[in-house]
Formats: C-alpha cells, structure tokens, sequence
C-alpha cells in the first residue's frame, strides 16, 4: 500500500548494469519534512538508488515514487539535487551556471542570496568561469544550485565532499534550518558521523541491500565506541573492572582498549573515575564497526 | 527548451566562427591558386589524371579548369569537407555522450527539461550550423565572383550546391546525433560517426570509379552530393535533397526514442 505521507517511496527497487549489480530489492518510504539519512561504503548502491529515484535510469524491478508520483510526472521544480561526484560546465562562470539552472527550474532563486553569504561565494567568485574553481568552491557552488529555489524535497548525494570543515559546519546548520522549514531531505553519505548528527532516520545499504532501516537513537544505541585509555601505571589495569557489555579488546602494559556500547558510556566513565588515568581517546566507530554489529546481531539470531 | 536551446547555442557558435571563418579563409586561398593557373597548360595534364585521382575530384562532370567547375571543386575538396563535416561531428558528439561522459548533464536532467527537449535542442543547433556553413560558402563564392572577375558563374546553380550541401550535413547530423544519443563517451559517439561518414564517402569513390561499383552510390549519402554534377547541368534533383532529408529524420527521430529509453548513470 502506498504511504499517502511519504515524499520518497521506492518498492522492491532493483538495478543491475548488466551483470553488475546496482541494487536488490531497495524498499523505503521517507516522510515529509524528514532528514532521512542514506548510509553505506563507496559502491555499496547509494547513487543507482538515487538514479533511480530520479529517474536516470530505469530499474529491471520495482519503482519509485516522489510525491506519490512516478518521477517523470513530478513537477521538478519542488525538487533540488546534489549530484555525487558534481560536475559543471565548466566554461560559464559561476553566476552564469546558477542563472542558467535557475531558468530550466522555471522558479525564482529566492535564497540564492542567502545561500552564497553562508558560503562565503562572493561576487568576485561568481564572475570566474567554473574551470578556475577550487574542488571546494565547486561543491558549494552545487549546493547553492540545488538549494537557490527553495524546493520542498532534497536529495543530496554526499553533498560535504570536498568542504572544508568550517563549511562543512555551515551545511549542517543549513540542514537544521531546511527541518526547521518543514523540507525533506534525502542526505546520501559515506559518513556515519555526518548521518548521526544531522538525520532523524538511517537506511544502512550494503552490496546493494539494505541492511538496516532505523531511528537515529536506535542506531546509536546500536553503536559501539572504541576507547584507548592510558593508565597511571600497569597496575591500575588489573584493577579496572569493565562494566557489563563492555568489551576489553586488547591490553598491552598500561594501555587498555575497550568496546563501548553507547548506552555503556556512563557506567564506564564513572569506572574509570575511580582510577587514576594518564589519557584517554574516544574514537567514532566507523561504517565497518556498525556493519560488523549489524552481521554480529544476524549471526547470533540465526 | 529555450534556455537549454540558447546553452547550446552560445557554446556551438563559438565553435563554428571558428569552422565558418577556416573554411572562408581555405575557399579564398583556392582561387587565389586558381588565378595563377595556366589553364591552357594545365588541359592536357588533367587528361592524364588516372582514373582514381579523377574520381576523387568528380572529374567526370566537371570542367575543373573552369571557374564554376573549379568553384564546385571547393566544395568538395577534402579539407572542406573534413572542416564542416568536424563541426557537425564534434558538436553532436561533445553535446550529448559528451555530457554523460562529464556528468555534467546531471544538472540539466534533474530538471524541468524532458529529454527530447535536449535532443530536439541539440538537432536544432546541429541544423542551424551545417545551414550557416553552407550559406558562407555560398557566400563566398558570389563574394570570390565578384572581386576577381571570375565567370561566368551561375549563383542559383550554386544555390543548389548549398542546398544540397546542406542536406548532406543534415544526414551526418542526424547519424552524429543517433551515435551520441546511443553512448556515453564522446570519443565512442565520434567514432561512430566517423566511421559512418568515412564508410559512406569510400563507398561513393568506388561508384565513382568504377562501373562495377555503381550500384554502392544510391546507398550513400555522399552519392546524393555532386556539386560539378549541378553547375553543369545548372540545376539540382530533388533526390539530392529528400534522400539525405530522409537519412537527417530517421537519425533524429531514432536519436529522441534512444535517448529518452537509454540509462543515463551519472
């Protein structure tokens, strides 16, 4: 049945490139006004689903919906994209490309202004052809053409890609305005840091299937942090004892390395409290680290 | 479509100032060669000419060593006819495959713009620059005529010569546009194309030379091109316009269906 709230609605999606696979069996609904994060590693199915929700290429099986329509019949005004991998042309300046791309849109660029302020974009950069451009410039240019009519749906594929961190910061900011205003989004990312800060719900996709479609909380609860912690001295390891579900993944003289599940993070700060301890590091699990947790938790209900 | 269309435009221009300007530039250094020809000295080496070289400059139908037939020889020299049948490849090429092949079509398709309207826009654009092609070198001509002297010169006869130009172009346009539509590398679209034209072109020497080879000229679209053929006669055919007319549709009309079917993974 299809979900009458859903902007995003994709069906038993599935795309091969001959006998490459693209994706299997893709199924997801996102709702209005929702930041919805797209999560897996480089060739995992990201961008053949967001092809196929735009309609770049057809899937062998399934469809997609975008506003409860097939995407060939959505007025693509509503829409704003961040291609993955952006390219231009690179011959217009950059002024000249977001006139352009505002005029096939067919919808006032009412926050182009705004957009090139947080960017930092100034005029002097705009009147550059494109092919002068810095990787950075380029992408936040990307951004600013995908975002300049204010459109109600977004869909981004890994938009911070050559930002630096302070524009970087500036994006996220930008996302919380987009929740505030009531758009939704479709953030496509590689980063699981990037999609825990700013999503309010994850599809994990990997070798073309999803492997997990959750709540941003469930996923940190999910999640594990590793922790280096660096002892006074190799004594105070032996009398270290780690709360229930915390793993002690290796040791070595005074240093000790530990498996945190977020819910954990308290009971083991409040154990370590009571030690006397030289340093400690808090490392973000990677991609892999939530992968291996979610192929643990399906070996283990086998 | 309109501001796609003016995209294109903008880009295709300056690159056919540059086509249009060397293919001028080629044209008037032809009759400058022609003025300082002996003719009467040059008659008998022409008859001496094999059979392969005469074929190769349509020979047969012209009178060379005049300057109508010498004019008609402009057209079909081979580095005019490498000069605009680049243009049209290399448009073609560049706009469509080229464009998948950059990604940058990306933006474009993601928008309020179908894509038969990008091919409509790029085949407009294709037609509009073989058109101004011709018409220059038509141009030209009268131009050429008219300061040097040289005549007498039927300007409708080349009237022809153009519009038969033209229409040959239109089918290279056509074929160009099909290939680029259908791929997703430029260097594989104007391959294509390439050796379409390259296949067409041998295909109408070799009826040209010979007897046995005749039947191949129907088949090509450089069959239905003999610019001496019209400033002998005075006139053209009109299969020398609805064939290659024919051949333009059909590649445009297959390149819209292709290219509104086709996968574009960018």
């Amino acid at each position: 049945m299809p979900d009458p709230d859903a902007v995003i609605e994709t069906a038993h999606l599935t795309k091969w490139y001959g006998r490459r696979r693209g994706i299997e069996d893709v199924t997801l609904a996102v709702s209005a006004g929702e930041i919805f994060g797209f999560l897996g590693p480089n060739g995992a199915g990201k961008t053949t689903t967001i092809r196929c929700l735009l309609g770049l290429v057809r899937p062998q099986r399934g469809h997609s919906r975008l506003f409860a329509k097939p995407v060939q019949r959505i007025d693509r005004a509503r829409l704003g994209v961040v291609p993955g991998e952006l390219s231009m042309f690179e011959r217009m300046t950059g002024l000249q490309l977001l006139d352009y791309l505002a005029a096939l849109t067919g919808r006032r660029p009412s926050d182009r202004a705004d957009l090139l302020a947080r960017f930092a974009l100034g005029s002097g950069d705009l009147s550059k052809p494109i092919r002068h451009y810095s990787r950075g410039m380029k992408q936040k240019l990307g951004i600013v053409q995908a975002l300049q009519h204010a459109p109600e749906l977004l869909i981004l594929d890994e938009p911070t890609e050559g930002l630096d961190p302070l524009m970087q910061q500036e994006f996220y900011m930008l996302l919380g305005g987009l929740r505030a205003r009531g758009r939704t989004v479709f953030l496509s990312s590689h980063l699981l840091w990037e999609v825990e800060r700013t999503c309010d719900r994850v599809a994990i996709i990997r070798d073309g299937q999803l492997v997990a479609l959750e709540r941003i909380d469930a996923l940190r609860a999910r999640s594990v942090r590793r922790v280096e912690v660096q002892f006074a001295e190799p004594s105070e390891v032996s009398r270290f004892a780690p709360p229930a579900g915390v793993v002690v993944e290796q040791v070595h003289g005074a240093r000790m390395t530990l498996r945190v599940p977020v819910p954990q993070i308290g009971a083991v700060l409040a154990a370590l409290a009571a030690r006397r301890i030289r340093d400690l590091v808090w490392e973000r699990p990677s991609l892999e680290d939530v992968f291996l947790g979610y192929y643990r938790e399906a070996a283990g209900g086998r | 479509m309109g501001v796609e269309f003016v995209r294109r435009a903008r880009f295709g221009a300056r690159a056919l100032t540059a086509y249009a300007a060397a293919a001028l530039l080629f044209q008037y250094l032809l009759v400058l060669v022609f003025r300082t020809l002996d003719i009467g000295a040059l008659g008998p080496v022409m008859e001496m000419l094999p059979p392969g070289l005469r074929a190769l400059l349509g020979a047969e139908a012209a009178e060379l060593l005049s300057p109508r037939g010498f004019l008609a020889l402009v057209f079909v020299h081979p580095v005019m006819l490498v000069l605009y049948i680049a243009f049209v490849i290399a448009f073609a090429s560049g706009a469509l495959a080229g464009e998948i092949e950059r990604r940058s079509i990306a933006l474009i398709l993601v928008r309020r713009v179908t894509r038969r309207q990008i091919v409509g826009g790029v085949a407009l654009m294709l037609l509009l620059g073989a058109t101004v092609l011709m018409v220059l070198l038509w141009v030209g001509t009268a131009l050429w005529t008219t300061v040097y002297g040289l005549g007498p010169v039927d300007l409708t006869a080349f009237a022809w010569v153009a519009g038969t130009g033209v229409a040959l172009l239109w089918a290279l346009s056509g074929v160009a546009l099909l290939a680029s539509a259908a791929t997703s590398e430029s260097g594989r679209a104007a391959g294509l194309a390439v050796a379409f034209t390259i296949a067409a072109y041998v295909g109408n020497y070799l009826a040209n030379l010979s007897t046995q080879w005749r039947w191949i000229k129907p088949y090509s679209v450089f069959g239905y091109w003999d610019p001496q053929e019209i400033v002998r006669r005075g006139t053209g055919q009109w299969t020398d316009l609805y064939v290659p007319l024919a051949v333009a549709a059909a590649g445009i009309v297959l390149a819209l269906i292709v290219f509104s079917r086709r996968d574009v993974a960018v």
